[in-house]
């Protein structure tokens, strides 16, 4: 490159786009017949520009338009996508769920060894259930599973309104996991018996 | 502000909107909620001025929206790992509802490998791309609605250039392998 290109290439950009001045674009026009590394620089960003620029215009669906205007002339609360499709919250409400039983389950046996989990106290039952009836592959298995669940309720709870994450964590939530754990402690304790 | 002034910035303005945020996000639904958001915003509380100053208002709470998304988006996956995509689509998924506008468009192979690869590129970056090369902005223009230096933004755009030049050159060189086989 040649000494002055570093100073043409920063006008590269404003030269495609005719924003310089006749001065500097005379000085980049002249720059760039002499100079193949700059007028490949210009092929770049012509390139860029066209490819950009030619981007479709997308219509914005009319249900955006029509919940737009229904929050300005009626006050209508703006509905999010939670309220849109409510539904959502049925599968992520289950995985949420299953999730946080295997991770209360398997975390503390992969974390340590079995001799020093099975007198880790009050998790000792369910861990022992774990270490009994899964090998270690399952259970790390288990717990991908479990954190893959994990994530996907958080990216649909990073979609959902607050009322409605409060109402899963305060509600729905416990009530499920404690009903799982409960059924779990009685089969752990018929099993053992 | 006035009603018709309101709705007049909303028919001219919301397609382009939309698209700039469908295209900085690459999520349907997140450009139809920063749509929202931004007109409600310029509703709410947009200048009383006139009309050319309100674009450059809703461009920049647009530019802003799309950031925040972004980072919050980027905050889930670092606490929780990336998720999996296709699960996702196939939860939110309507039946007979086409779910992803973008796909449906006849974006050629050459729009589809940048616009993937400017989702490498800091989100304040890609949106300051999108805003001169889609919108439409110059530079100067761009600068003053961020409030920065205009040679900051020619430093930002450079930079994303290089970043994205083994796609740019690619593509150059083929049309130079067609143009010699057509001449």
């Amino acid at each position: 490159m040649m000494n002055d290109c570093s100073h043409i290439v920063m006008m590269l950009t404003g030269f495609a786009a005719g924003e310089l001045v006749d001065e500097d674009a005379e000085q980049v026009r002249e720059h760039v017949l002499i100079c193949p590394d700059c007028r490949e620089e210009l092929a770049v960003e012509q390139q860029l520009r066209a490819t950009l620029g030619g981007l479709p215009v997308v219509p914005c669906p009319v249900r955006v338009t029509r919940r737009i205007q229904d929050e300005i002339e009626m006050g209508t609360p703006l509905r999010r996508r939670s309220e849109r499709n409510p539904w959502v919250w049925l599968p992520a409400a289950v995985g949420l769920a299953a999730a946080a039983v295997l991770l209360v389950i398997l975390l503390p046996s992969t974390d340590h060894s079995p001799e020093s989990v099975a007198h880790s106290g009050a998790n000792d039952s369910l861990v022992t259930v774990a270490d009994a009836t899964w090998t270690r592959s399952e259970i790390d298995t288990a717990r991908k599973q479990a954190l893959l669940s994990l994530a996907l309720a958080a990216r649909v709870i990073d979609r959902t309104e607050k009322s409605t994450v409060n109402d899963v964590f305060r509600n729905r939530l416990p009530a499920t996991v404690t009903e799982s754990l409960r059924r779990l402690a009685a089969t752990s304790e018929g099993g053992q018996g | 502000m006035d009603t018709k002034i309101f709705n007049q910035l909303l028919e001219t303005h919301r397609d382009r909107v939309y698209s700039y945020a469908l295209y900085c996000l690459r999520d349907p639904e997140d450009a139809e909620d920063v749509t929202q958001e931004a007109f409600l915003r310029l509703w709410r509380s947009g200048p009383d001025t006139e009309s050319s100053r309100l674009t450059a208002w809703l461009q920049r709470v647009v530019h802003n929206l799309c950031i925040d998304q972004t980072r919050r988006r980027k905050t889930v996956r670092s606490y929780f790992g990336r998720p999996d995509t296709d699960a996702v689509d196939r939860l939110t998924a309507r039946p007979g509802v086409d779910n992803d506008p973008e796909q449906a468009l006849q974006l050629d192979h050459k729009q589809r490998l940048l616009l993937d690869a400017m989702a490498t590129l800091p989100p304040e970056t890609r949106s300051v791309m999108m805003m001169h090369y889609f919108q439409g902005l110059t530079l100067v223009s761009i600068a003053e609605l961020l409030g920065k230096k205009t040679s900051t933004v020619k430093v930002q755009v450079h930079r994303a250039r290089q970043a994205l030049r083994r796609i740019l050159v690619e593509s150059v060189a083929g049309r130079t392998a067609e143009k010699r086989e057509t001449g």
